[in-house]
């Protein structure tokens, strides 16, 4: 055997294993052939200390760092498209359906509340303010826009849902509310 | 969504494989992403230093590695293992980094696009006094170590390092790379073959005192 092929399956051997009569050959070579030998224990060696490499680590801060950059994303709306395929739509369904549910029941009651509501003391139209968060649920603000003579602002109670109600702010929400009302309770108080 | 450090980990998530975790995380919890980070984020920062020899373009590196992870992560598809998917994404964000570097103005250049086969040297020994036989520190055995690879040209670094420290195997360094199984071998061969010429005054030293 030829120091070139010892030397090629010493080093092949540690990804590949050899076959029986490859392995006695090479025991055969190596121990007639001390620079093959010496080879084998240099390649030894060389392993025992890539097992050595040292694994380095990154700042003390690097997950806070990249936690922080997650939550950017997500605030910028590159969150990852979370559940993906394979999810389990049912609890979804499950939800969409309790929460139209909800609503409806809500809506129901709403407009059952308005009918029964004692009427406004100020005839003129008033205005919900919209706001990008969801009422109170015990109260709202009723603010009149077009007369700075009326009286303060009065808490008339639990809303009514203006998502779904009011279609946005302007006169036909107003005549919406305002046909929902008996005729009665439109006189001023 | 709450930010991820806002969910807590299940007591069930530390056992789990890196690709259930991945399952996890796709089914909506984020907990599941901290913890492959914990598990990762030292091996691919050594791997990236070694590329890229800089810390700071390492942990950069490393960072939009884990970032590109977690957003797509409704694209990784099980039949790769999830290492192996992460480093390919690190390995072309190196690629395009180096690219870059290499297409900059030269005084850019001069730090990163040096070719880097002038700089191969033996690594220098401490000096054994009155020693010679002495038995290195392992903490000197591993600046010995690191600076061998460091030795090895670029172009058999990334396959040496994948291979040999990172104990990827031959088709997984392919799919990493790119690269062909037989040019994987062979890069890797050449990567060990540098790594014993950088190695060889510790060698002489271990011989003469035999």
């Amino acid at each position: 055997m030829q120091c070139g092929m010892a030397r090629s399956w010493m080093q092949s051997r540690r990804d590949t294993a050899l076959s029986a009569p490859q392995e006695r050959e090479l025991d055969q070579h190596v121990m007639e052939c001390a620079d093959c030998t010496a080879f084998g224990r240099d390649l030894r060696l060389v392993d025992s200390w890539l097992q050595q490499a040292p694994v380095e680590e990154p700042a003390a801060n690097f997950e806070w760092r990249l936690k922080l950059r997650l939550a950017q994303l997500e605030r910028e709306g590159r969150q990852p498209a979370l559940p993906a395929r394979g999810a389990n739509w049912r609890p979804w369904l499950q939800f969409g359906g309790a929460m139209a549910t909800a609503a409806l029941v809500v809506v129901i009651a709403g407009s059952q509340w308005l009918q029964s509501r004692p009427a406004a003391p100020d005839p003129a139209p008033l205005a919900w303010e919209r706001s990008n968060s969801h009422p109170s649920p015990d109260e709202v603000l009723v603010t009149p826009l077009r007369d700075e003579r009326r009286a303060p602002p009065a808490f008339v109670g639990p809303p009514s849902p203006p998502s779904l109600y009011f279609v946005g702010a302007g006169d036909s929400s107003v005549s919406a509310l305002d046909s929902a009302r008996t005729p009665n309770s439109l006189e001023a108080r | 969504m709450q930010p991820m450090s806002a969910l807590r980990a299940g007591t069930g998530l530390q056992e789990l494989a890196d690709e259930q975790l991945m399952e996890v995380l796709v089914a909506g919890n984020k907990a599941a992403f901290e913890i492959l980070v914990q598990r990762h984020k030292a091996r691919l920062y050594s791997y990236l230093l070694r590329l890229l020899r800089d810390p700071t373009e390492a942990e950069e590196v490393a960072q939009e590695a884990f970032v590109r992870a977690y957003v797509h992560a409704d694209k990784y598809r099980n039949i790769a293992k999830f290492s192996t998917w992460l480093y390919t994404i690190a390995t072309n964000l190196v690629r395009n980094r180096i690219r870059k570097t290499r297409s900059a103005p030269k005084l850019l250049s001069l730090h990163w696009g040096h070719d880097e086969d002038d700089d191969r040297e033996p690594i220098d020994l401490p000096d054994p006094g009155d020693r010679p036989d002495r038995v290195f520190e392992k903490s000197e055995l591993q600046g010995l170590v690191a600076r061998g690879i460091e030795q090895i040209p670029a172009r058999y670094r990334e396959a040496f390092v994948l291979r040999e420290v990172n104990h990827f195997t031959y088709e997984e360094i392919a799919e990493i790379t790119g690269l062909k199984l037989g040019t994987v071998r062979s890069r890797i061969n050449r990567g060990r073959g540098h790594f014993r010429d950088a190695m060889e005054p510790l060698l002489k030293r271990l011989r003469g005192t035999e």
